[in-house]
């Protein structure tokens, strides 16, 4: 469905405005994700700190984005696409903001391990924050093209990220079964590799609102087929 | 792309001034208008009323009848100059002396009176029976116009009156048998030879006769079509045919209708020339599309919004138009019938043709006795040469004036009063 | 599912050789509240006339279909107008009370049509309609007044009184708020909302909000097309038709 303009074009710019601060939200939260790999792969504390110290601002954003769409609800009674846009713009921005706290749990996860971890930890790591990490550009890609397609496309990304995330696990179990010495790191990365899983999670539903967004009726297929 | 307008509020001074002058030379030129209007308007009423005056006061001279002349004469062969002459003797005892017992003279005194009143009264006092028993009998009765003129202009140059007759005067002067009163007869009587026993009687009942004919033809038929046309029938391009022609009708000098009047009524039918009947007839041909055209206004600006009110309630068309329309428009429909009774009031030109200019010397009786009305009247007063005529029509037309202006402002009064806003 | 009050099947409606309705087929639930919603000039108040033959005194208008109340068509031979206009109530955009008192604007219906017995009941019947138009307590003791003397709003309201007082199956409103504050507004809004209880109300409105807040269904129309119809939630959050999407989201007309 092609978008054309609003009589009102200050109700345009408004509109356009809400979407910006979605997406700067989101490359906030995508530098997040660039931080906390650096700060995994060198097990520096002090950078993840950085991550923890960071994640206000996009609390700060949230909370804009909140009241500049309340207002807007308020001034300009959106109807149907627009009202579906400012809607899914508030629940994209909630996600957003549980993206990035999970990101902040990473971070404390990086605290505790202490210490630079073994490559065979950070290479499966660091490749799962880096899928998420595409899906959480194309994501927003797709939110600001309202590409329904590309939506679906992230969606079944989404399953990858599960598989590698399950493999992940496999491959820890055995490394805790080889050695109880390993269980501490192990438990700490299982937990860093729940987190990162639920960012995909989070990216499916924004894709899920996407839909919604552009076609007002529900992502009727279901989750796990 | 022309430069940005932005809001100045220090507009050029020289532009101001002259908008400004402008705007006060308009108003000048307003007032001005306005003034010379309601001069014009004034000294037209002022000069009207002027002339005027003098019909509604008259001269009286007392007359002395002696009684015993009456008693020796019978009914039948009683001649008016077997009363005149010994009443002009006992009026003027200097008629009995033998210088002056010459018939001349006596013509001379009996033209110091209305000739034709004289006999009147006279002839009044010999069929009243009390009169017997007094000797002699007193009446005052109305001197001739140049008497009056005498009176009112005493210059030399005026030889109206011989120095025999201004001895008559002086004597009766000198013994009180003259006075100055309100002229009755203006009012009582009706067109006469001489000005001075004239009347606009006649005239106003026969205006009033032809008006009532012309409203009892023209109200009912004119109000119904207008209530059709407006109200019933459909909007074709019949009704609006119609509609123009009737506007046409209302706008057609009235002279044409008089002549509708006089093939139609006069020379068709039959009907007696100069009635008040026919009169009224041909006005109400012409107050019909007068009526119809106010009517159908006064319909016209009752507005729809009522009108779907009452449809969308579920009453039918004649409910709308009894219950809503006629109502509210009523008060404008009788505005237009007065301003178009004063209209046909003062209309003259269609009842010429019709036989209404004629000189009808007593009211009428009836819808078919001939009379005229007043504007005619009026003009037949004016065409006639002698002074006292003058006054007398400029004194017909002030009550036709107080008419007229007595039913626009009913018409202004209804307006104001039962007008409902909506 | 009880059945439709009105239907109107391939109703086409000229004026002179102009085409201002084209081909509108639709029903009209019963007890439940219609809003007829579009751009100006596009025939929602052709349309409603049509429902109780309002157009009938245009002598250009010209209708073709057929419109069923009851299963009865309203164009056909045997109905009768103003037996329809009795069941087919209207309040017109523009308040228009009589120009006589409040309580004769009211009593103008019922004594019409004959409604009642005895003046008491006439009194009475005035009454509820006022009450139920949510005047009454407004103009209660000042019935004799002139009905043109109250407010714009409180004008409307006495329409409104005045419809309901004969007792219509259907009530036809043309912008009755177009020009009443938010606080009447509201009152009309809720009086509907109550009448629609027992009423089958068609309501033509601009106001998109007032559309959405008391209707069950609402029509769209463009330039003499029903161009969509359906549930007001479905119009309001996800409307099928692009040039609906377009009108209710304030967007400039797409050409397609
Ligand atoms: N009496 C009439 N004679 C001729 N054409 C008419 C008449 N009434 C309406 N029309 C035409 O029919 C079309 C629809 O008019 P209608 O009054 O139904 O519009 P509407 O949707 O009610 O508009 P609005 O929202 O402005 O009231 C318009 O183009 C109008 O010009
Ligand atoms: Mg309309």
């Amino acid at each position: 469905m092609t978008t054309s303009d609003h009589i009102v074009k200050a109700y345009d710019d408004e509109l356009n405005h809400l979407t910006f601060m979605i997406v700067s939200m989101g490359k906030k939260v995508d530098v997040q994700l660039d931080r906390i790999i650096e700060a995994l792969s060198e097990g520096s504390v002090e950078k993840a700190k950085k991550v923890i110290d960071h994640d206000p601002e996009i609390d700060l954003l949230e909370k804009e984005i909140d009241t500049y769409a309340v207002r807007l609800i308020a001034l300009r009674q959106p109807l149907a696409t627009d009202l579906r846009n400012v809607i899914s713009a508030l629940k994209i921005s909630a996600h957003l903001e549980r993206m990035a706290d999970y990101v902040v749990n990473v971070a404390k996860r990086t605290c505790s391990l202490g210490t630079k971890p073994l490559p065979h930890y950070i290479t499966p790591i660091v490749r799962l924050i880096r899928s998420v990490q595409s899906m959480l550009r194309d994501v927003l890609d797709a939110y600001v093209q309202r590409d329904d397609q590309a939506a679906h496309r992230v969606w079944e990304q989404d399953t990858e990220v599960d598989e590698s995330y399950n493999g992940f696990v496999r491959e820890l179990l055995t490394y805790m079964m080889e050695d109880p010495r390993n269980i501490t790191p192990c438990i700490h990365f299982l937990f860093i590799a729940k987190n990162i899983e639920r960012l995909g999670d989070h990216i499916t539903n924004i894709a899920e609102h996407i839909h919604y967004l552009i076609h007002g009726t529900l992502w009727t297929e279901s989750r796990h087929t | 792309m022309t430069k940005e307008l932005t809001p100045s509020y220090t507009l050029p001074k020289k532009r101001l001034f002259r908008r400004h002058l402008l705007n006060r030379l308009f108003a000048l030129v307003g007032q001005l208008a306005v003034f010379s209007a309601v001069g014009i308007l004034v000294s037209m009423l002022v000069a009207i009323v002027w002339w005027a005056l003098p019909t509604f006061t008259s001269l009286a001279l007392e007359v002395t009848i002696p009684s015993v002349q009456v008693s020796h004469h019978t009914f039948s062969t009683s001649s008016s100059q077997d009363v005149v002459s010994p009443a002009l003797h006992a009026t003027f005892p200097i008629l009995n002396e033998p210088q002056f017992n010459h018939p001349q003279y006596e013509r001379q005194a009996e033209r110091l009176f209305s000739y034709l009143l004289f006999r009147e009264i006279t002839s009044s006092q010999e069929s009243a029976p009390l009169l017997r028993a007094s000797p002699n009998t007193t009446a005052w009765v109305t001197a001739s116009q140049e008497v009056v003129e005498t009176l009112s202009h005493p210059s030399p140059h005026h030889v109206k009156l011989s120095s025999f007759q201004k001895a008559l005067l002086h004597t009766l002067e000198d013994n009180e048998k003259m006075r100055w009163q309100f002229n009755w007869y203006f009012f009582t009587g009706s067109d006469a030879q001489n000005s001075e026993i004239c009347g606009i009687w006649g005239a106003l009942l026969g205006t009033l006769y032809a008006l009532g004919v012309a409203l009892c033809i023209a109200l009912p038929i004119g109000v119904g079509t207008a209530i059709y046309l407006q109200e019933i029938a459909k909007d074709s391009s019949w009704t609006r045919f119609v509609g123009v022609n009737l506007n046409n009708l209302a706008a057609v000098p009235s002279v044409v209708f008089g002549l509708l009047g006089l093939a139609l009524f006069l020379t068709f039918l039959k009907l007696p020339r100069s009635s008040a009947l026919v009169g009224g007839l041909t006005l109400g041909l012409m107050f019909l599309p007068i009526i119809i055209v106010s009517t159908r206004s006064s319909l016209k600006a009752v507005p729809k919004s009522l009108r779907h009110a009452a449809l969308a309630l579920g009453a039918s068309s004649s409910q709308v138009i009894f219950h809503q329309v006629f109502p509210l428009a009523l008060p404008g429909i009788l505005t237009g019938i007065f301003l178009g009774i004063a209209r046909i009031m003062g209309e003259s030109a269609c009842l010429l043709l019709v036989g209404m200019m004629a000189f009808i010397p007593s009211p009428p009786t009836s819808l078919l006795s001939p009379t005229t009305v007043l504007p005619l009247q009026i003009y037949q007063w004016v065409e006639r040469p002698e002074k006292g005529f003058d006054e007398l029509s400029s004194a017909a037309i002030l009550i036709l004036l107080l008419l007229l202006g007595g039913l626009s402002w009913i018409a202004l009064f209804l307006k104001s009063k039962f007008e409902k806003k909506w | 599912m009880t059945p439709p009050k009105l239907i109107a099947t391939h109703l086409n409606l000229f004026y002179g050789n102009r085409q201002a309705l084209f081909d509108i087929n639709v029903s009209i639930a019963r007890n439940q509240v219609t809003a007829l919603i579009g751009p100006s000039g596009c025939g929602k108040s052709s349309f409603l006339k049509c429902l109780n033959r309002m157009n009938d005194p245009i002598s250009e208008a010209r209708v073709e279909g057929t419109i069923l109340l009851d299963k009865e068509n309203i164009y056909s031979r045997s109905m009768d107008v103003v037996q329809l206009r009795a069941r087919v109530g209207m309040v017109f955009q523009k308040p228009n009370p009589f120009p006589k008192s409040i309580f004769d604007n009211v009593a103008y219906g019922p004594r019409i049509h004959g409604l009642f017995r005895s003046n008491q009941e006439l009194v009475e019947i005035v009454e509820k309609s006022l009450k139920r138009a949510g005047l009454w307590e407004e103009v209660k003791d000042r019935l004799d007044q002139q009905g043109t003397s109250l407010s714009g709003g409180q004008q409307q309201r006495l329409c409104i009184a005045r419809a309901i007082a004969v007792n219509p199956e259907v009530i036809l409103m043309d912008e009755p708020c177009s020009a009443l504050d938010p606080i009447a507004t509201a009152k009309v809004d809720e009086l509907i909302d109550e009448l629609s209880h027992r009423y089958t109300i068609v309501i033509v409105t601009h106001s998109l909000q007032q559309a959405a807040r008391v209707s069950h269904s609402v029509g769209y129309f463009n330039k003499g097309y029903l161009v969509e119809f359906g549930e007001t939630g479905d119009i309001f959050t996800n409307p099928k038709n692009a040039r609906t999407l377009d009108y209710i989201t304030g967007r400039t007309y797409r050409r397609t």
